[in-house]
């Protein structure tokens, strides 16, 4: 029956004219090539294409891995001055209940160094708020420091205070001589040190 | 062309395909042979592009197996910049009081201290709003008070600290007084803030 109808279709065939007859098998061809782009080939590239882009990606990913490996040192020194700095400053900053025990410390080292500590006073007043963060709201609070001293027992004092990380700035420092004493300096100083409020620290 | 067949006719086998026949004028076997040729085509091509996909496959998992060797690597380099973007991100946030710049008052007295020559002497120091201020006085028995200041300012202005956090010293005033048998010179000197 199969044969029979092939035989026909192949009869129908003879019987066309040519220009039909070709175009017949142009259109048969132009079909089948693009059953087969659409169907198998356009899968097939899709595909390798897609490898070739994971692959291209893999290629940068392990050559950026490679130059970070070798700049690794470097990062690590990096992040050691970050850290140090962050820990510099998480040493500069007081809770808000840790005022007094500055103000402990200031005396502290004042009496160590031979600063005669004549008034301390935390002026509440002047807290300002600097930055306000996830952390909380860290402010500065100015703490007047009236002192006699020598003027290198001041350096001295001044030095440890800064190594302590205990004060943030000073914003302003008057020291003059006394009359009374000429090895001795009477000194004005307003300290700001910095405070964090609200959440806590850590 | 001449075609060769002795059998007659009606005792021909009937041809069951395309070889012999002639196609609008094309012989069937041509039409036959484009059409192999056609498929030939698309069966190589998608043999190549197997091919492809397999050696492209075969480089993916060389580079995944060294990617996966590397894990301890990326293990280390990420939590290194996990780190640095996290403190640096915090340092961001708080720019406001780190980028205030900090002197450092101990080498500052210091490097003042030293810089002050023979025959003169500081009476105050006042630093406030980003400015400080110097009053002193020089005494001199060869009236060379005034050029004694002057040296004092030139120390001063080579020290680090004074380099570095002051936009320089100036002579704000010097006035010269005669006091017995030595003149003295009282001077202010002004240095800004950087």
């Amino acid at each position: 029956m199969k044969k029979m109808d092939l035989q026909q279709f192949l009869g129908k065939l003879k019987a066309l004219p040519p220009a039909q007859l070709f175009a017949i098998l142009g259109i048969g061809a132009a079909a089948l090539i693009a059953l087969d782009v659409f169907f198998i080939a356009r899968p097939q590239v899709r595909s390798i294409v897609l490898l070739n882009d994971k692959a291209r990606q893999l290629k940068a990913d392990i050559k950026t891995l490679s130059d970070n490996k070798q700049r690794l040192p470097q990062f690590r020194s990096n992040l050691d001055t970050v850290r140090r700095q962050m820990k510099d400053f998480d040493a500069m900053v007081h809770k808000e209940d840790e005022v007094p025990a500055v103000l402990r410390i200031i005396s502290t080292f004042a009496n160590e160094y031979g600063v005669k500590i004549d008034q301390l006073v935390p002026q509440k007043s002047d807290g300002v708020v600097l930055v306000k963060n996830a952390e909380g709201q860290y402010s500065s609070l100015s703490i007047l420091v009236l002192a006699r001293a020598g003027y290198h027992d001041l350096g001295r004092f001044l030095n440890r205070l800064q190594q302590e990380h205990v004060f943030w700035q000073l914003e302003a420092v008057d020291i003059a001589a006394d009359a009374r004493e000429v090895s001795r300096h009477v000194i004005k100083m307003q300290m700001k040190i910095l405070v964090l409020g609200g959440t806590a620290q850590k | 062309m001449i075609r060769l067949n002795f059998i007659p006719e009606q005792q021909r086998p009937q041809r069951s395909g395309i070889v012999g026949e002639y196609f609008g004028g094309v012989p069937g076997e041509v039409l036959a042979a484009a059409l192999l040729a056609l498929v030939g085509a698309f069966i190589l091509m998608h043999a190549a592009l197997a091919g492809i996909a397999v050696y492209k496959l075969a480089s993916h998992k060389i580079l995944e197996v060294r990617w996966n060797s590397m894990a301890e690597d990326k293990k280390v380099c990420d939590g290194i910049a996990d780190e640095l973007k996290a403190i640096q991100a915090r340092l961001n946030s708080l720019r406001p009081i780190i980028s205030v710049p900090q002197l450092h008052w101990a080498r500052l007295l210091n490097e003042l201290s030293d810089s002050v020559p023979k025959g003169v002497w500081l009476r105050e120091i006042l630093f406030e709003r980003g400015a400080m201020a110097i009053y002193g006085s020089s005494v001199s028995k060869m009236q060379t008070e005034m050029v004694e200041t002057g040296n004092f300012v030139a120390a001063l202005k080579e020290k680090p600290t004074i380099k570095e956090g002051f936009t320089g010293v100036d002579i704000d005033s010097i006035q010269r007084r005669e006091n017995a048998a030595v003149s003295i010179a009282d001077f202010t000197l002004k240095a800004k803030r950087k």
